[in-house]
């Protein structure tokens, strides 16, 4: 199979997840006990109001109807009316997400700068102090919250030694970066265990792998030998590994974004769950939803770019 | 040949301390660990210096000390005596989110690796779909529908977590279910249930007890950042989550509502992630 026929099938291949995940987000409101409507506007709320809100959201229809109704407004990117902000729940989407992608982003590039050489380290020295060292640290990390370590990293280097601000995001490209470093950093720190253990696993297998074992026989250098064939593998393990985490990431960007009171769609989902904004639940869910599926999408093909061993099947 | 074969292993008594401490310091280390926190756990009325609820308004907000190793909060009440009686309600929920979403995840993909056609398409799209979603935003989505609370938060993390176990014991269940005894336990007639629960299950279950162990530690880190972020456990509860997001308002001034409470959190990952690596350890061995 060629790559054309590959990236077609791949594709298709996203249909179902994408049905099932609007399918998901459909039944968020559909599945709350009770009436939405009433439960949304709270119960001082007068009956002609509730019944206005049940004939917008499509409640009194029956069900097979709505969901194409649904279906049909997703698709015109019209996501409803916040019930909190009494604005285009699109609108306010599209507004926070350049934070939550740009934190996501910054984590993403920090942990492979972070990771990368650590794995590196640790497998080729196997056994070694470094090796100890990597291990040991990543197994403590991995055991701490990442809401505790926003916070202590909050303690330490915005209350006891002030180089970075408490919160907010800032404009411009080198204040963002300078108000989004402590977050990246706490999400780095809770997704580098996972990725150093796996990509160090890896990264031991690979330099077992004959063409390592051959190359080594050669009489290759240490150096020339990780640089040749062993590198470039380990840039496809670690593309796997961030692609499997994303998910991961984008959970930490929720908590993250809430400790440092970061205006992205992370924070906004946890507080329009007390103000029972289903509108913007479901807006933000089918968001991150979508951002995974394209996200694993992107991974495959890229991979498939860098490897012209992967099987096309 | 057969003297070869029947070879006796050395008794495990028989190795010398040091090798045993060697080959194992992790799952000695992990499991001394839990075992304290464990009884630490149970015993909290007994060993904590302080009433956890008891709040004494002349000392708010006082830096560890000896009658106060961990401080006071800002209610003046004891960080300390908190964090112990935290111990055994932060302990069961982390037990209980890995064995709901264990026990729904091994009888569906059981049943679509044992069935296999129309049944496993079914179920692995189902899989598929609930992985398609960061686990925290689902569980976030559901905790929305159901309302914060702690049953909300059993539930959100059963939904949200039993689709790995599914697809694990789904693989191992196709490979076991093409051997020689089940073959021949369908050959005997035997029902499907009995299949399943006395010949497929006991020779699937273990990698599956493998990943709960490092599942726990992340289950733990995501009810207490449930409970921080106010989804989960409700306050006036002393839970670790609640008691750090309590914290939050005087990072300012009192690091300790922070930072203390939260080392236990840690200290239970630790054990955990250092038992698990060791049971992992010693099950691939004997493999």
């Amino acid at each position: 199979m060629n790559t054309a026929a590959f990236l077609r099938k791949r594709v298709l291949q996203t249909i179902p997840v994408l049905i099932g995940i609007v399918l998901t987000v459909f039944l968020v409101v559909r599945l709350i006990p009770g009436d939405p409507a009433r439960i949304m506007l709270g119960m001082r709320a007068t009956d002609e109001k509730v019944a206005e809100l049940r004939a917008d959201l499509g409640l009194d229809l029956p069900i097979w109807q709505q969901f194409f109704h649904f279906l049909g407004n997703i698709l015109q990117g019209e996501l409803g009316t916040s019930l909190f902000y009494r604005r285009d729940v699109a609108e306010v989407i599209m507004e926070r997400l350049p934070v939550t992608v740009t934190l996501v982003v910054f984590s993403v590039v920090l942990s492979v700068l972070i990771t990368v050489p650590l794995s590196m380290a640790a497998a080729v020295r196997q056994g070694s102090w470094i090796d100890q060292i990597v291990r040991g640290i990543s197994t403590l990390t991995l055991s701490m919250p990442g809401f505790w370590l926003g916070l202590n990293l909050l303690i330490l280097f915005a209350v006891i030694y002030p180089f970075f601000p408490i919160s907010g995001f800032g404009s411009g490209f080198t204040d963002i970066l300078w108000h989004l470093t402590l977050p990246a950093l706490t999400i780095t720190l809770s997704l580098a265990p996972i990725l150093i253990r796996t990509l160090r696993a890896s990264l031991i297998e690979i330099m077992h792998a004959p063409h390592v074992e051959y190359a080594r026989t050669k009489g290759l250098s240490q150096g020339r030998l990780i640089r040749r064939h062993v590198l470039r593998n380990g840039l496809l393990a670690t593309v796997t590994i961030l692609g499997v985490n994303i998910g991961w990431l984008m959970g930490g960007s929720v908590v993250v974004e809430t400790v440092f009171s970061l205006p992205g769609i992370g924070a906004l989902i946890v507080s329009s769950i007390s103000a029972r904004d289903y509108p913007m639940i479901q807006g933000i869910a089918l968001v991150f939803g979508l951002l995974v599926v394209v996200i694993n999408l992107l991974t495959d093909i890229l991979y498939s770019a860098l490897d012209p061993r992967v099987s096309y099947d | 040949m057969t003297d070869a074969v029947a070879l006796p292993l050395p008794p495990a008594a028989a190795q010398p301390r040091s090798r045993v401490w060697r080959d194992h310091t992790g799952l000695i280390i992990g499991g001394t660990l839990l075992g304290l926190i464990l009884l630490a756990s149970i015993f909290a009325s007994y060993i904590s210096p302080h009433d956890p609820l008891q709040q004494d308004l002349r000392n708010t907000l006082q830096p560890p000390s000896l009658a106060h190793p961990f401080g006071t909060d800002n209610f003046g009440r004891d960080i300390f005596s908190r964090v112990l009686h935290a111990a055994k309600l932060d302990l069961m929920i982390g037990f209980l989110c890995v064995l709901f979403p264990w026990m729904l995840g091994t009888a569906l993909g059981g049943i679509a690796g044992y069935f296999g056609g129309l049944t496993d398409t079914i179920i692995m799209r189902v899989v598929d779909t609930f992985s398609a979603f960061p686990f925290l935003v689902m569980v976030i989505g559901i905790i929305a529908i159901l309302g914060p609370g702690l049953i909300s938060m059993y539930i959100a993390l059963t939904l949200a977590g039993w689709s790995m176990y599914a697809r694990l014991v789904r693989a191992e269940v196709l490979v076991v279910k093409k051997a020689e005894y089940v073959l021949a336990a369908r050959a005997l007639g035997y029902q499907h249930g009995r299949i399943m629960f006395r010949h497929i299950l006991p020779n699937v279950i273990t990698p599956t007890i493998i990943f709960a162990m490092t599942d726990m530690v992340l289950v733990i880190l995501s009810t207490t950042s449930l409970s921080f972020l106010g989804l989960g456990v409700q306050p006036p509860m002393a839970e670790w989550g609640i008691m750090i997001a309590e914290g939050k308002g005087f990072i300012l001034t009192a690091w300790w509502m922070v930072t203390l409470p939260g080392l236990a959190i840690v200290l239970v990952g630790l054990a955990l992630s250092l038992l698990g690596d060791g049971i992992a350890k010693i099950l691939r061995e004997r493999a």
